[in-house]
């Protein structure tokens, strides 16, 4: 099978980060542990909670972020046919950040259940992923239509910036802490629905992997194949909205991830097959957020770092690193 | 996506770490400090030095970090000799913390108050009645000037959060004396409280503020010694999260030495600063877990809690509903709480011993 050394070796890094990941941070988690406190679960014990209440749905969203966000950027550069393209540096995020603002610092009841706050995520990334596929007929350039995702997130962020101005402290709090990102708010109960959402929405990508491989070479050709390209690319909006909106929804809005792994994915597997390139952003994005998350437990007696600061810390350098190496334009 | 620091985020991160910040050192004895000058009135604060004379009042101040000295003579006339920014007292004020409404209320000087940072964090009743005659100057390190000159304030006092002003010149051009105020540094609580002086001599109310300042003092040491004979103590923790981060008070901060003074056993009173403790969130449940009281989470009911950390249920303080905060009202705290550590002192004591009523509690309530 082509490939399969790579596969064999992502997976033996998977699993190896996943351990890593259990033996990271001050409070380090054993295998007796793990397996007491799934089956004889004693709320007094203080490492039964920590690993099941926290360091479980801890490891899980880092994945689900992960393999999300690595998803909807391949998707996006696909869509797009633009490196660069991802939705975080699209403005999907804050399109979901908006409308996250709008539901918390308005204080409307239905924006502040687990499903308001992911129907707000939701709409507010698809918002502006249509925006940003209807501008994107208008622009031929790379870089133009990364500039107009830029120039859409500063004016979306101004947008909030007005609605933290006019709000009162306690939800204005709230809105700025769930800002700042974190893998930590999730809580066990919370997984299943999650894991449900995306899970759905990687089927409804493989279904549309073939496609998504006509699309790649352009749309003029894909139309001429049979694909009904205006509908293709709805699909592939709304599916992202899904992936980045549910992410954005329960861990803030976290940067770059979405960017970076597709490239990575892309230069490791120098592939446009999308039903490889699926399987191999899951697992790197899972990869690249797992290593992120074990660095922040590693030094975490030093100090303890936000992970949307430590993803913009990697992933930033790389963008620059991918317009020097490909030579957008 | 733009980052947005908002003065709110500001304000959180303050609020957070307002019970003390990194300054490092760590002297933390019980013993008045031993003043840089030996005729100095304060005897608690690290940073301010006051000397009174016939004539004048000399107020020196030092920088925290960078040990800068400032240096401000206040009479009514400039005296020859003297070292130092000549002030002239009862002139109208900017103050650009609410710590220092705190302070001028204290002294029933409010009035001098013509400017502030945000009137949407006022707590004083007097202050609010004439809300839309106080100019808002926003955040200290972009004082808007015009905005400034339009309240005809003559002295800004600032919390110094920088090394200096950042229109420092357009000030001293302008001839507004601008003067830090150091009380968020300092690690004794009676060391913040005797900032009072500084808004004292900046008044004209210098002996109602040394008055004032003899009262609080007395009512501490009064509320520590009868804290010694109940000998109680209940083990606490402290702070909430802030992503991903659990700030609360080091061994050596001014909120643990109140927390030791109310004879709680603060879990983490033995680590090293004066600043705040950056944590990770299972670290602090491994540490204190199964601590009876839980102080200062930034919330005033348990849904609202739940909101800011899913996480907090599994502390033994949620599931035994004893966690309390300043959450009376919160601007009042902020407010008040650096000038009065004998009213937070009281509060904390009485939550050490089990005293939980609204009504005697001057600025803590226990979460709805």
């Amino acid at each position: 099978m082509k490939h399969s050394g790579r596969w064999i070796l992502l997976l033996s890094v998977f699993l190896t980060l996943v351990f890593l990941h259990f033996q990271s941070g001050e409070i380090t988690v054993s295998f007796v542990d793990i397996y007491n406190s799934i089956f004889h679960y004693n709320e007094n014990q203080t490492t039964h909670i920590l690993f099941l209440e926290f360091r479980l749905p801890r490891i899980i969203m880092a994945l689900i972020a992960g393999a999300s966000l690595s998803v909807a950027g391949m998707l996006m550069q696909t869509m797009f046919n633009n490196p660069l393209a991802g939705p975080y540096i699209l403005g999907i995020n804050s399109g979901a950040s908006l409308l996250v603002a709008i539901g918390i610092l308005s204080g409307f009841s239905l924006f502040q259940s687990t499903g308001g706050l992911i129907g707000a995520a939701l709409i507010g990334s698809f918002l502006v992923g249509s925006l940003m596929l209807l501008l994107a007929g208008k622009i031929r350039s790379n870089i133009g239509l990364l500039l107009v995702g830029i120039m859409i997130s500063s004016f979306i962020g101004s947008i909030i910036s007005f609605l933290e101005a006019g709000s009162n402290a306690e939800k204005l709090r709230n809105f700025t802490l769930w800002s700042m990102g974190s893998l930590q708010h999730v809580q066990l109960n919370q997984i299943v629905p999650i894991l449900g959402v995306v899970f759905s929405a990687f089927i409804g990508i493989f279904f549309c992997v073939k496609p998504l491989n006509i699309l790649v070479l352009g749309e003029v050709s894909a139309n001429s194949l049979g694909i009904n390209t205006k509908r293709l690319n709805l699909v592939i909006i709304l599916l992202t909205a899904i992936l980045a909106g549910v992410v954005t929804a329960f861990c803030g809005p976290i940067a770059f991830v979405g960017l970076a792994v597709p490239n990575v994915t892309r230069m490791l597997f120098k592939t446009r097959n999308h039903r490889i390139l699926l399987f191999a952003n899951l697992i790197i994005g899972s990869i690249f957020m797992l290593i992120c998350d074990i660095l922040i437990l590693q030094l975490e007696h030093l100090m303890v770092i936000p992970i949307n600061v430590l993803t913009s810390f990697i992933g930033a350098p790389f963008v620059i690193y991918v317009v020097f190496k490909s030579g957008v334009r | 996506m733009k980052v947005h620091l908002s003065f709110f985020k500001i304000i959180t991160l303050l609020g957070l770490l307002h019970f003390s910040i990194s300054a490092c050192k760590s002297k933390s004895n019980n013993s008045p400090k031993k003043n840089l000058s030996s005729k100095s009135i304060t005897q608690y604060s690290e940073y301010l030095d006051i000397t009174e004379t016939k004539n004048y009042i000399q107020i020196s101040i030092v920088h925290p970090d960078t040990k800068k000295k400032y240096e401000y003579v206040i009479s009514i006339k400039p005296i020859d000799g003297t070292s130092g920014t000549w002030v002239q007292p009862r002139q109208k004020l900017a103050v650009m913390s609410s710590t220092h409404i705190g302070m001028l209320n204290e002294i029933d000087e409010t009035k001098r108050i013509v400017a502030i940072s945000n009137s949407k964090y006022l707590y004083n009743p007097k202050l609010i009645r004439r809300k839309n005659q106080l100019i808002n100057l926003g955040d200290e390190g972009q004082i808007p000037i015009n905005l400034l000159v339009k309240s005809k304030a003559k002295n800004v006092v600032y919390s110094g959060f920088g090394e200096s002003l950042s229109n420092q010149e357009s000030l001293d051009k302008l001839k507004i004396t601008a003067i830090p105020d150091f009380d968020w540094r300092e690690t004794h609580p009676l060391g913040k409280a005797e900032w009072l002086l500084l808004f004292g001599a900046l008044t004209g109310k210098f002996e109602k503020a040394k008055k004032q300042l003899v009262t609080i003092k007395a009512n501490y040491f009064k509320t520590k010694s009868e804290v010694k004979k109940l000998n109680i103590k209940q083990r606490v923790m402290s702070g909430n999260l802030t992503a991903d981060v659990w700030y609360t008070p080091a061994g050596g901060s001014y909120f643990a030495r109140i927390m030791k003074d109310a004879g709680m056993n603060y879990r983490y009173a033995t680590t090293k600063g004066t600043g705040s403790l950056g944590l990770g969130l299972e670290k602090v449940v491994n540490d204190a877990k199964n601590v009876e009281i839980w102080i200062n989470p930034g919330a005033s009911s348990f849904e609202e809690l739940e909101q800011l950390n899913p996480k907090s249920r599994h502390f033994s303080s949620f599931k035994n509903k004893l966690i309390f905060c300043y959450s009376k009202n919160a601007n009042r705290f902020w407010e008040e709480s650096a000038v009065r550590p004998d009213l937070v002192l009281r509060d904390l004591a009485l939550i050490n011993s089990g005293v939980y009523s609204s009504n005697l509690l001057t600025y803590y309530s226990k979460l709805k």
